[in-house]
């Protein structure tokens, strides 16, 4: 049941294979995140060493939330410790980090529970893949059904050891990232170091407020879907516009544009390039831009003009 | 539901589930909701003091018994009790299931640490063994006692850690390998020990569901070594069936499951009505209200999932028992497990 009077916590699934950097990432933000940040940690027999790690980057409260059967019909143990969690301590931000093997659609769902219900704001979930071994495990039969899942249902891809790899096997990922989490954010780090924060304590999400915000210092990670085809011209234009630096520094977006007469178009957006490709899949078209300083009404009425609106 | 309106059972346990193995209908259906830690609440005892007593383990599963009228004793509080026998340490928590500590394998040259238990005394083996001999010994001529232990797939997760062993299904295949040959050695020896104690061996292997592990590592890494343990079964139960649990999702992987040749299958987040049509022809199936609903439900909602999976299930033609798809959470109300057993009372008839 919502609480009277107090906002929900804004929350952050961070997922990722072992290896992948998660608990890295969690580390370098909490560097920038703010007071009042709780991290938990639900792994299966390595608990002491992931949350001694995040204990040790600053003022943070870990809790380490033991699994019962590794099956997914179990774990009623998150909601109750989600839900505790955010009661008693009243964090300003919660981090989840879940098993290395968890499937994050499952985790979605529980999160999901009305009992969670104003209690937690679920701002997204960022997968962190490694980039030297994802093209491997993302083989189909590589694993079970948990790390493709974590990278599909991800709002944001940290693609962490990014040095490591060539140019031609960096593509390949992008493609095949692409391919698989056509929505998703896709940000190249090494050492899990980023620009600015991703994840942060700031001014809590409004109510009401469209759109996804993956941040509120450094980078803003806004997610928007089309309510409508744009023609062509209405599209380069609007292409133009954002390499123009008009709506502010766009780093990155990601898209499926419906465009008038050819179907969707896959959007890739990397500083001023961009490029668009046939969709031959189905899903929801979406603009997904990162950036800093973007300029949030100007977008926002832009797009609303050429028949993409926010989500409410 | 009144209980006036409820079918009375005219068999025992016992002779509801003999009726399966002799290729006949029982009067109805037979249910096995996994009540594992939940004896506990029964005899009214902390989890964690019932799991390391073999009088009050044994006490609580008859009580459960004889408050629910369960056509199956299930003697398991996690499924980590053989690595743990082999070496894992564990967290005991006063109410709740043990928890894995620190993996015994950190490396790879901590295989030369696995041993296969003495079951006179390491872990909580004299645990298990003596609390499934009081059951047998106070219930066994009405019902069927079970002990239950992980496959050797789970129990190399277990000593490993599961995300780094799953890691290691892609890097360390020979040396995985090696250590399901142990995991596998320490199974057969405890299913050896638990025939000597007229109690049926069950195996669970969560850590093969579908999630964590294709089809192609299945058959690489968990069938040829289930399938070890169905033959020993087979040649050393003297008729038991040979029953697999395997919680969370299997359907990718029921095919290497089919070729390990089981009798029984417990089914967790599955179809029931497609396990029917894949395997039903092949094995019993049992299965699968949703455990968190046990928890959360209300008694005519757990009716009307019964019903519903019941539904799906009967007429499987190796027969069908209705359970829960994993372990019945520790703090289940009664009325909800109440509700799953009328459930079989009332849509698992064959005397109608």
């Amino acid at each position: 049941m919502p609480e009277e009077g107090i906002a929900p916590v804004k929350t952050w699934l961070i997922t990722g294979f072992l290896g992948a950097g998660k608990t890295t990432l969690i580390r370098e933000q909490l560097k920038t995140a703010g007071a009042r940040v709780a991290v938990l940690v639900n792994e299966f027999g390595e608990l002491g060493v992931d949350g001694a790690l995040i204990r040790a980057a600053g003022d943070v409260e870990v809790l380490e939330l033991h699994g019962g059967c590794i099956c997914c019909s179990q774990k009623e143990g998150l909601v109750q410790s989600v839900a505790a969690l955010a009661r008693g301590l009243a964090p300003n931000l919660l981090l989840i980090e879940p098993s290395g093997i968890a499937e994050t659609s499952e985790l979605l769902r529980l999160l999901a529970a009305p009992v969670l219900d104003g209690v937690i704001q679920l701002e997204g979930s960022v997968a962190v893949l490694d980039a030297e071994t994802f093209l491997a495990y993302s083989e189909p039969d590589t694993f079970g059904s948990f790390f493709l899942d974590q990278v599909q249902n991800a709002d944001v891809v940290v693609l962490n050891k990014r040095d490591l790899v060539e140019e031609g096997e960096l593509a390949c990922i992008e493609a095949r990232l692409a391919e698989l989490a056509p929505g998703a954010v896709v940000l190249g780090t090494e050492y899990c170091r980023l620009d600015g924060a991703l994840i942060s304590t700031g001014s809590r999400r409004r109510t009401g407020a469209p759109g996804r915000e993956a941040a509120l210092l450094g980078l803003t990670c806004l997610s928007l879907p089309f309510m409508g085809a744009l023609s062509r011209p209405e599209l380069s234009a609007l292409l133009a516009e954002i390499a123009s630096g008009r709506y502010g520094e766009v780093l990155r977006g990601k898209g499926l544009v419906p465009v008038a007469g050819e179907g969707l178009l896959e959007l890739q957006l990397v500083g001023s390039r961009s490029n668009l490709e046939p969709f031959a899949g189905s899903a929801e078209p979406r603009l997904t831009l990162i950036g800093r300083n973007l300029e949030r009404g100007l977008l926002s009425a832009r797009l609303g003009a050429l028949g993409a609106s926010e989500k409410p | 539901m009144l209980s006036s309106l409820i079918p009375k059972d005219n068999q025992t346990s016992l002779e509801r589930v003999l009726s399966y193995l002799q290729g006949q209908n029982p009067q109805r259906i037979a249910c096995f909701p996994l009540i594992l830690n939940h004896a506990a609440r029964v005899l009214g005892v902390p989890v964690g003091k019932c799991i390391q007593d073999a009088e009050l383990f044994g006490k609580a599963h008859v009580a459960a018994y004889r408050r629910y009228g369960n056509d199956l004793i299930t003697f398991l509080s996690t499924t980590s009790t053989l690595a743990e026998a082999m070496g894992q340490r564990m967290n005991f928590i006063e109410d709740d299931a043990p928890q894995l500590a620190e993996p015994l394998v950190k490396e790879l040259d901590d295989l030369k640490k696995v041993k296969v238990p003495d079951f006179t005394r390491d872990g909580r083996m004299p645990v298990y063994l003596q609390a499934t001999e009081y059951a047998v010994a106070e219930v066994g001529s009405e019902v069927c006692v079970s002990t239950v232990l992980a496959g050797p797939f789970t129990t190399a997760a277990a000593l490993r850690g599961a995300d780094v062993f799953v890691k290691d299904l892609y890097r360390n295949k020979e040396w995985v390998h090696e250590l399901l040959e142990i995991c596998c050695e320490a199974g057969l020896r405890f299913i050896d020990e638990i025939l000597k104690r007229k109690s049926l061996p069950i195996i669970v292997e969560p850590i093969g569901s579908a999630s964590l592990v294709s089809p192609r590592t299945f058959k690489e890494f968990v069938a040829p070594y289930l399938k070890r343990m169905s033959d020993h079964i087979h040649a050393n139960g003297g008729g038991l069936p040979a029953v697999l649990h395997i919680c969370g999702k299997t359907k990718p992987n029921w095919g290497p499951m089919l070729e390990s040749e089981w009798d029984i299958w417990s089914l967790d987040g599955v179809d029931m009505g497609e396990a029917k049509e894949f395997a039903g022809h092949r094995v019993c199936l049992v299965g699968n209200v949703t455990p968190a609903n046990l928890l959360t439900n209300t008694p005519e909602e757990i009716d009307a999932e019964a019903k519903a999976v019941c539904a799906k299930g009967m007429g499987s033609p190796c027969g069908f028992i209705l359970g829960s798809g994993c372990e019945v959470p520790i703090n289940t109300p009664g009325e909800n497990l109440d509700a799953l057993i009328n459930a079989a009372r009332k849509y698992g008839r064959f005397d109608l």
